[in-house]
Parts: C-alpha cells; structure tokens; sequence
C-alpha cells in the first residue's frame, strides 16, 4: 500500500516530477519506464504540447488523461518516435528519446487507431507486423487467441468491426512481448461491450511486469484499470502519480442536489462560504466531509439549504471517483 | 513511510530475428506481394495486358504505312521490325511504354496509401528507421516487378510466336544467340524502366502523402503535361522524365539515345530518392 502524499494538483509540472522523484527515491529498486522533461512540441504558433514532464515507473499501468486535443497523443507519438519534439528531453526504457531506434523494439504501441492493410487477413497483418520488426511470427495464434480473434485470424482486416480492428492492433502491439505498451484511444468509439473487452484485454496484458500506458478521455475506463495517473491539459501536466492519491483515497463526500435545478449555483455558493470545499456537477454538488462526520455534515448541509428556502431532493454519500476528481482538476471548482 | 517496491525490468525481450531493418521491410512487404489473391491478380492481369497488347500489335504490323509510306525498320509496328531477332519481345516493350502513366499512378497510390492509410506509421512502431522501412519496401515492389516483367516477356513473346505466322512474320531469328542478347536488353530496358518510375513514383507519393493529390499529379504530368510540352519544346524529350523513359524502354521513339536518357534519368532519380529520404526523415508521422 503506497502511502506516499499526493503531489500538489497544482503543482508545475517541476514539483509533479519531483514527488515523482520522491517515490522513485525511496525504493533503490525502482526505475523509469518512461521519463521526460519539459517536453514541448509546437506547430507553427499552436503549442500542442507544453514544457510536459512526468516520470512513469515500471510496472504500472498507466491512465494518460486529458480533453480531447490536450496533448495526448502528441506525447505519445514523440515517445514512440513519430513525432520530433521541438525541445525537452526524456527517456523510454532507459534510452533517450533521440535514439528511437534503440527502444522502439521493445515498445509495444496502438496510435491514433489500428492502422493495417484492409486487403489482408488478420494473421497476415499480424505476419507482416512481425517480419518488419523481426519478430517470432509462431507466437501470432497465441495473440489471436488473447485478443479473442482466434476464430477470424483467416478474415480480411477490412471487414472486421471497429472492436476487431483494436483488438487486433492490441495483438500487433504485443508482438515480441514489449516491455512497455502504449496503446492511445484503444476504447475510441466503441460501443459498451467492446469497452469492456478491451477494458479486460488490458487488464490481461498488463502482468509480468509490463508497464502500460493507455490514453482516454472516458475516464471510468481509466478509473477501473489503471494504478498510475498523468494528467495532462493544454499539453500541459496536471498530476502524474498513484491514482488512488488523485483520487484522494477513499475521501467520502456528501451529494447534495436541490429539488430546483436553478438553485444548484446558489447552493454551491452557500456552502463554500459555509468553508466547504464543493464541486459542481451538471445536476448535482459534491462536498467534501474532510475529517468530519458524514452525518453531522449532511445535516449541516440540509440546514443550510433549509435556513435559505432551499428544498433539497437528494442528500447523500458517496465515494469521489476519477470523473469528479479530474473535472475538478482540469476544470476548476467552487472550494 | 513506506512504498510499494517496483523491482526492476527483469523480462529479457524476445531477440529480433536476423537481418537489417531493409531486410525486413522487404521481408513485410514481400509477404503482401506473394499471397495468393495477390499473384493470382497479378497474373492474370498480366496475361491479359501482355497477351493483348502483343495480340493488338502484332495483326496491326503492316510493311507500310497508310497512304503508302514506308515505315522506319526500327518502329516495332511494322513486319520487318518485328522479324528483327529482338522481335518476339519488342511488342512487350511497346505495351510497356503505353502502359507507362497506369504505371506510375499505381505505383503514386500506393505509396500515398501507405500514408492515408496510417500502414507507414504502423510499421514505424515496429521498425522506427523510417529510410530502411521505406527503401525495403520500394525495393520488394521493384522485386516483384521485375518478376512480373519478366513473366510479361515470356506471355508476349509465346503469344507473338503463335501469331506470327498468321501476319506472314518470319521468327526464324528470335530463337537465335541474337535474340536471346535482344530479349535480355528487352529486360534491362524494362527494369531500368521500372525502377526509375518506382523512384520517382515514391517521391511524388511521399510528398503528397494522398492518393487523390498523388495520382492526379501523376496523371496530368504523364499525360497532357509531358506530351503537349514535350511535342511542342525541342528540349522537352531530353528533359522530361516520362519521355526520358519512354526513351529507355521504347529505343528509337524519341531523338534522345538510351544512353543519354539513363544518363539524364540516373540525376533525376538520385535528386527524387534524396528528396523522398529528407521529407521522410524531417516530417513528423500523424494522420
């Protein structure tokens, strides 16, 4: 159980790095799978990603979250090579990220969707994948079979479903069994059942010691699979550290939603003058007990509500997940 | 305070199989270029090409032209070219030479396809050296073509065979020392031919990096460009790469001599391929 403090949400991306820094500390043992620092790329005047720097131990499994066009897979793409960052440096695997070549072999990655040729069958994608990178192409049944594509590896890529495709891009990505898999989006228009497969795939691939750094804006996703959280936004870091430290632990908070929709604001501003720290959702409030009583402050809640003509139509308790954690984070909040 | 420990990478990653980054991109894409569906394509959309551009040249061959004037010896067309010992094989040469803009639009889409597509950024996960990725592929698809060609030689020069007699030509000279020496130049010519459209194909493919864009800058600068250019500006068969080409596969078509043209065409083909290499190596890899 890691009982390291979280960073400051706030933080510059410095501080973030040094808590990092601080967990790497501790243990003699631990090392980077991924490291950068004040990775920046630009286009022309457009900063797509800014003075970016996080550090990703070895072994995690990764959420990689922001708004769409935050960054995301800017970074992944200067991490895998594709991309030239305009300046920073950083580390994959040990290896600086100049020298692509060196530890793209041992990178395993899925970006900006599963790209392969319509024409071929899945196991003859799968055999060109492994030729180009020298790959044992005796390990491809054993991918379909993990991917669930055993019985459609003889099918044409061109008519398998968008789940197929990033299932098979998954096991094109596991070729010559990476250390460190990237995998952007890999959920990216899904319907709920092939979420879940894909949810449960990685969940499979991430053992043995395998880092996994997986990029999503549906942070339920995220929330369900990862240990590891960098947040970024504006290309910017926000946090990168343990999720259950972005997530505050298991800090329970009280929700608080008026019978009126209209009266939300006002509520909100009630209770943050009454000291409390609150978030606002689309038809609700989160306020944090901190170190008090649930109930005592409930109750004090319904009083205050009460003492303004404010009718409540719901009170109750509740764990903070990643959505409300991160909307706060990115977005901002009424404290 | 304590800390979970995340001991070190302990895994020993399966090695790479033998051979360079440029073998193994020919390796891929050799797999592409020698499945079934694939070859039976290519074979059979070669007989028909071969067999019917030999077929369509040889019942036109006639010992003069229209209106009584005699043709030049040396223009395939005509019944005493064709009896040359290089005769079996020239109408091949020919169909190649009309062939020449079909060509190079196909070769334009696929390498724009490999950018559309997002395949070039796959196989960069998997190979990052984007010049060894790139140069093994062209090198499998001129592989393959030359293979093709050759198969296209032999398609031709059997069915001018089996026709000839029929068109009153005498072959008794193609199945000569000399017509082996012709249909091996043939060859050259068609592999120098072929190789310096993939070259030049790549860079416009690469550039454009879309197939519409690609192919259609193809089609208009082989077709009305080159020609309407090339009919009316002296220089222009001594400068445009197309008519250069033509002056390599079909001798004689042009006033520019095959030495000259693959002279011309070698600097055209060094400047592409140092082109292609530079906006490979410079521009980022996204879709």
């Amino acid at each position: 159980m890691r009982t390291v403090r979280a960073p400051d949400l706030h933080a510059t991306p410095t501080t973030v790095n040094a808590a990092a820094a601080i967990v790497a500390g501790m243990t003699t043992t631990t090392s980077s799978a991924i490291r950068v620092e004040g990775l920046t790329k630009s286009y022309g005047g457009r900063v797509a990603v800014d003075n970016l720097s996080f550090d990703l131990p070895r072994g995690v499994v990764a959420g990689f979250i922001g708004p769409n066009g935050a960054g995301k897979t800017t970074t992944m793409a200067m991490l895998l090579g594709l991309v030239e960052p305009s300046s920073g440096t950083g580390e994959v695997l040990g290896t600086p990220l100049a020298q692509p070549s060196t530890y793209v072999p041992q990178v395993g990655a899925l970006i900006e969707g599963p790209a392969l040729y319509p024409g071929l069958t899945g196991a003859e994608n799968l055999q060109v994948l492994a030729a180009m990178g020298g790959k044992d192409k005796a390990k491809i049944p054993e991918l379909l079979e993990l991917v669930g594509l055993a019985d459609r590896g003889g099918d044409r890529f061109g008519q398998y479903s968008l789940g197929m495709k990033q299932r098979l891009g998954i096991a094109g990505a596991m070729l010559g069994e990476p250390q460190l898999l990237i995998l952007d989006e890999p959920t990216n228009g899904l319907d709920p059942i092939g979420m879940r497969e894909i949810r449960e795939l990685i969940a499979r691939v991430a053992t043995e010691q395998r880092t996994v750094l997986v990029s999503s804006h549906l942070l339920t996703e995220i929330e369900q699979v990862c240990d590891w959280l960098v947040v970024i936004e504006r290309g910017t870091s926000v946090y990168a550290g343990p999720a259950g430290e972005f997530l505050g632990g298991a800090e329970p908070t009280v929700t608080v939603a008026p019978e009126r929709p209209a009266d939300l604001a006002t509520l909100a501003r009630l209770f943050a003058a009454d000291g409390r720290e609150v978030d606002i959702t689309p038809d609700r409030l989160l306020v944090a007990v901190g170190d008090g009583d649930v109930r005592i402050v409930a109750a004090q809640l319904n009083r205050v509500a009460h003492e303004h003509g404010i009718v409540l139509a719901e009170l109750g308790q509740r764990h903070r997940n990643l959505e409300d954690r991160y909307l706060k984070v990115v977005q901002g909040g009424i404290r | 305070m304590t800390a979970t420990v995340i001991t070190p990478e302990t895994r020993v990653p399966a090695p790479a199989r033998p051979g360079g980054g440029l073998a193994r991109s020919f390796r891929a894409e050799w797999i592409k270029l020698t499945r079934r569906r694939m070859l039976t394509g290519t074979l059979l959309a070669l007989t028909v090409i071969a067999a019917g551009g030999t077929a369509i040249g040889i019942t036109a061959a006639r010992d003069t032209a229209p209106g009584g004037r005699v043709q030049a010896p040396d223009q395939p067309t005509t019944i005493a070219a064709l009896e040359h010992a290089g005769g079996g094989t020239a109408l091949f040469s020919q169909t190649m030479g009309f062939m020449q803009a079909f060509l190079l639009a196909v070769l334009v889409g696929a390498v724009a396809a490999e950018f559309t597509r997002g395949t070039f950024r796959t196989m960069l996960l998997q190979q990052p050296n984007r010049a060894r990725v790139f140069g093994g592929k062209i090198a499998a698809i001129v592989t393959f073509m030359a293979a093709a060609v050759l198969l296209g030689e032999i398609v031709s020069w059997l069915t001018s065979w089996a026709m000839a007699p029929s068109q009153g030509v005498d072959t008794t000279r193609w199945i000569t020392l000399d017509g082996l020496q012709a249909g091996a130049e043939d060859f050259a010519r068609a592999i120098a031919y072929v190789v310096g459209t993939a070259v030049l194909a790549s860079m416009v493919g690469i550039l454009a990096r879309s197939i519409p864009i690609g192919v259609g800058v193809a089609l208009v600068w082989a077709g009305p460009i080159e020609n309407i250019i090339g009919d009316s500006w002296s220089p222009g068969p001594k400068v445009f790469p197309g008519l250069l080409m033509r002056a390599v596969i079909n001798p004689g078509s042009t006033p520019v001599s095959t030495g000259q043209a693959l002279l011309t065409l070698t600097g055209y083909c060094i400047v592409a391929a140092a082109i292609a290499v530079i906006a490979l190596r410079r521009r980022d890899v996204t879709s």
